[in-house]
C-alpha cells in the first residue's frame, strides 16, 4: 500500500503524542474522573488517530469509549474540547456528541451504540450526504447482540460503514481467548459478506494504510466492511483495578516490544524524518499546548450547574 | 366524509405526513412486503420509494437504534414493531436510550398491543414500562378518527413517542370475527368497524382525554380497547338505570388531570380500567396523580378510586377473556361501587 506523505506522518506522530501525553495529564488533573470514569486508553491511540486523519467534519465516528480523549482528532473537534470534557467544561461542545461533526454519543452498554450509528449511516444515504460512518468498538462490545443487528442491517442495505474492532485483548478481565473461538476477528465479517481485514493496530502506518484503504472504498459508494485491528491495553480496565487476570509479563513484554508511541517514534527516525532535537522539541510543543488549553479551560466561567448537555453516554459500564 | 376502518384511518396519517414532510421515513419488519402485516403501511412504498420506507431483517435492536441516529442526522424517523413483545427485545435502546439519555429526538415507535392471545410475546400490553420511563409520550387511541389525528400529531412532534395500538383494531376481525363480535354493535368502532373521519385535515393534541360518553354516576378512566369494553358496560347499565361516563385518556402520557377531575367532580365515584397486569400498571399511577393534584376531589369521593385490570398472571396460551376486564366485569364492578 502507499506511503502517506511525510506531512500526514509527522502529523500522526504529534496526535500520538498529544493523546498520550495529555491522557495523562488529565489522569493527574482529576484520576480516575477521567472521561469515561476512569476507563483509559494507554496503548490504543493508533487505530482512533489513524482512523480520524481519513475523516472529514461531517463523517460520523465512534471510538472505543477507552479512546474517547482521541477524540480531538476528529475533525471538527478540537483539544481544548477533549480537554474541556475531563474538566466538567463544554465551551464549544460536547466531543462524544456533537451530531454536527458526526458522534453521536456513546453508551455504557457496550455495543448499544452499533445500532445508533447504523441508522446515521442509513440517514447519510438516504439524504445522498455522501458521508463516511466509522464505527469503533471493543472485542468484548463486539460481542453483544446490537454489533450483530448493526452488521445485518448494513449487509442487507448496503450502508455506507466500516466497522472496526478494536481488539485489545480483554474484555474487562476477559481474555478474548475464553470469549471467541477466532484467533483473527476480522473473520466475523466473511458471515455478513464484508470485505474484511486484519491489522497490527499499534503499527501507526499500517493502520493508517488500512483505514484509508477501507473509508476510501465505501466513500467511492462500496458497502460496509470490517477491520480487525489487534492492540493491547496497557493501563488497567478502570484505576483500581488489580488486574489479577493478566498472566505474569504480558504487560511488560507489550510495553517493551508494541507500545506505539516509542514504535513510531522509532520507525520516524529511521525513515529519517525526525532526529532526536526534534522528538525533544516536539515533546516540549505539545506539552506546552496542552498547558495552554488547560488553562484556556480554566480561565471560563463557571456557570453554576454547568455539565455535559444532556444527551450525552458514556458514563459507565 | 370518509368512512374508515381503524388501519384505513391510521393509515391515512402516514401517507399524509409524509407527503408533509420529506424528513419523515418509516421501517420495519415486513412493511412493504406484507403491508405492515396489517394493512396500515399498504402504499407508501408505492408513493414513496425504498427511500422512505424500508423492510428490515428480523432485528428490534437496529428498528431501535437506528432511529436515534438517524433523528440524529436529520430525519424523522417511524420504527415499527409488530408486535409490542418484541419492542422489548429492544428495551435498552427504547428506555434507556430513547427514554433517558436523548430524549428530545422526533422519533415515533409503533407497537400493537393486545389481551390475550397466543402468547405474552405477541400478546403484552406493556405501556406501564414506557410511561416509567422518563422521555416517552405514550400513546393509545381507541378509534378510527383518534387514531389519524393522534398519529399525525405524534409525526410532527419533537420528542419520541411510543404509540401503541391494539391488536383488536389493527386486526379487520379474525375470520369468524368471534373475538370482537360482542362489541360490534355500531357504536363501538373496532376490528372491521368503520367511522366518519373528515377528509379535511385536523390533528389531536396529546394529553386532551375525550369523554366519549357522557354520564353522571360513576366516572369510567380507560384507554385502547377497553374504551369499548367500556362504552358496552355503559349500555348495558344505561338499561338498568346506572348512567357512567367513559373518559378515553388517549395519551397517558401526558395525562389529562383535568377532565378526569372534572368528571370525578359531577359523579363522585372512579373508576380506572386497564387491560394490561393490575399489579404495577397504570392505573396506580393514575389514582395517585388525582390523589396529587386534586386532593379536594378525592377526599370528597363517595367511594375510594377503584381499579379494574388484568390478573396477575402471564396471560399466554389463555385465549380467554376473562383474565383481562370484559363488559360483563366493568358492569359488575360498576354495580358494586354505586350500590346498585
Amino acid at each position: 500500500m502507499e506511503m502517506p506523505p511525510n506531512d500526514i506522518l509527522l502529523k500522526l506522530y504529534r496526535q500520538l503524542l498529544t493523546a498520550r501525553r495529555g491522557e495523562q495529564r488529565m489522569f493527574e488533573m482529576v484520576g480516575p474522573a477521567i472521561f469515561p470514569t476512569g476507563h483509559r486508553g494507554v496503548g490504543e491511540e493508533v487505530i482512533p488517530i489513524a482512523i480520524c486523519n481519513n475523516l472529514t467534519e461531517t463523517d460520523c465516528f465512534h471510538p472505543n469509549f477507552r479512546t474517547a480523549f482521541c477524540l480531538f482528532a476528529k475533525p471538527g473537534i478540537g483539544l481544548i474540547d477533549v480537554i474541556g470534557m475531563n474538566l466538567g467544561r463544554f465551551p464549544r461542545l460536547h466531543p462524544f456528541f456533537a451530531p454536527q461533526y458526526g458522534t453521536l454519543g456513546s453508551s455504557g452498554t457496550l455495543g448499544e451504540p452499533a445500532v445508533i450509528y447504523v441508522g446515521a449511516a442509513l440517514a447519510n444515504a438516504i439524504q445522498k450526504t455522501g458521508d463516511v460512518t466509522v464505527f469503533v468498538q471493543g472485542d468484548g462490545a463486539s460481542n453483544r447482540a446490537p454489533t450483530h443487528e448493526a452488521m445485518v442491517v448494513a449487509a442487507a442495505w448496503q450502508l455506507p460503514i466500516v466497522f472496526v474492532i478494536q481488539n485489545n485483548q480483554y474484555g474487562m478481565g476477559t481474555s478474548v481467548h475464553k470469549a471467541y473461538n477466532i484467533e483473527d476477528l476480522s473473520l466475523r465479517g466473511a458471515g455478513y459478506g464484508f470485505p474484511h481485514d486484519r491489522v497490527d493496530g499499534n503499527d501507526m502506518i499500517a493502520m493508517y494504510q488500512m483505514a484509508k484503504k477501507h473509508i476510501d472504498r465505501v466513500r467511492n459508494g462500496g458497502g460496509p466492511s470490517l477491520i480487525a485491528a489487534d492492540t493491547y491495553r496497557l493501563g488497567a480496565h478502570y484505576e483500581g483495578d488489580a488486574q489479577r487476570y493478566r498472566p505474569k509479563g504480558e504487560v511488560e513484554e507489550w510495553r517493551r516490544t508494541k507500545d506505539p508511541l516509542p514504535r513510531y517514534q522509532k520507525q520516524l527516525v529511521e525513515m529519517e524524518l525526525l532526529t532526536q532535537r526534534e522528538v525533544d522539541r516536539l515533546e516540549e510543543e505539545v506539552a506546552a499546548e496542552i498547558e495552554a488549553a488547560i488553562a484556556a479551560i480554566q480561565a471560563l466561567p463557571k456557570e453554576p450547574g454547568s455539565g455535559p448537555p444532556v444527551a450525552t453516554a458514556v458514563d459507565g459500564i | 366524509m370518509a368512512v374508515l376502518t381503524y388501519i384505513q384511518a391510521l393509515n391515512q396519517a402516514f401517507l399524509e405526513e409524509m407527503r408533509r414532510d420529506e424528513r419523515v421515513v418509516m421501517w420495519g419488519e415486513d412493511l412493504i412486503s406484507m403491508n405492515g402485516v396489517y394493512g396500515h403501511t399498504a402504499g407508501i412504498y408505492e408513493e414513496f420509494g425504498g427511500d422512505r420506507i424500508k423492510d428490515t431483517p428480523i432485528c428490534e435492536q437496529a428498528i431501535t437504534g437506528m432511529a436515534i441516529g438517524a433523528a440524529l442526522r436529520g430525519l424523522r424517523p417511524i420504527g415499527v414493531f409488530m408486535n409490542s413483545g418484541f419492542s422489548l427485545a429492544a428495551f435498552d435502546g427504547l428506555f434507556l436510550k430513547i427514554g433517558c439519555v436523548y430524549r428530545g429526538l422526533p422519533i415515533v415507535m409503533q407497537a400493537t398491543i393486545a389481551g390475550p392471545r397466543e402468547d405474552m410475546d405477541h400478546g403484552i400490553s406493556p405501556e406501564a414500562l414506557y410511561m416509567h420511563s422518563p422521555g416517552w409520550k405514550v400513546v393509545m387511541p381507541s378509534t378510527p378518527y383518534d387514531v389519524k389525528g393522534l398519529m399525525k400529531t405524534a409525526i410532527r412532534d419533537n420528542a419520541p413517542v411510543m404509540f401503541l395500538d391494539h391488536s383488536a383494531a389493527m386486526f379487520s376481525g379474525y375470520s369468524d370475527g368471534s373475538l370482537y363480535t360482542p362489541y360490534q354493535d355500531g357504536s363501538i368502532m373496532f376490528g372491521g368497524n368503520k367511522q366518519e373521519v373528515p377528509d379535511e385535515e385536523y390533528l389531536i393534541p396529546f394529553g386532551q382525554a375525550d369523554i366519549k360518553r357522557e354520564g353522571s354516576d360513576l366516572t369510567l378512566v380507560t384507554f385502547s380497547f377497553m374504551v369499548h369494553h367500556g362504552l358496552a358496560a355503559a349500555n348495558t347499565l344505561a338499561k338498568e338505570g346506572i348512567s357512567i361516563e367513559v373518559v378515553d385518556l388517549r395519551t397517558i402520557v401526558p395525562l389529562d388531570v383535568e377532565t378526569m377531575v372534572r368528571s370525578a367532580d359531577k359523579t363522585g365515584r372512579v373508576l380506572i380500567v386497564h387491560e394490561a397486569m393490575k399489579r404495577g400498571g397504570v392505573a396506580g399511577e393514575i389514582a395517585f396523580r388525582l390523589q396529587e393534584d386534586a386532593p379536594d376531589t378525592v377526599a370528597s369521593l363517595k367511594i375510594p378510586i377503584q381499579r379494574l385490570a388484568a390478573m396477575n398472571l402471564p396471560l399466554a396460551g389463555r385465549p380467554d377473556w376473562n383474565l383481562t376486564p370484559s363488559a360483563d366485569s366493568i358492569a359488575a364492578k360498576v354495580k358494586e361501587m354505586v350500590g346498585a
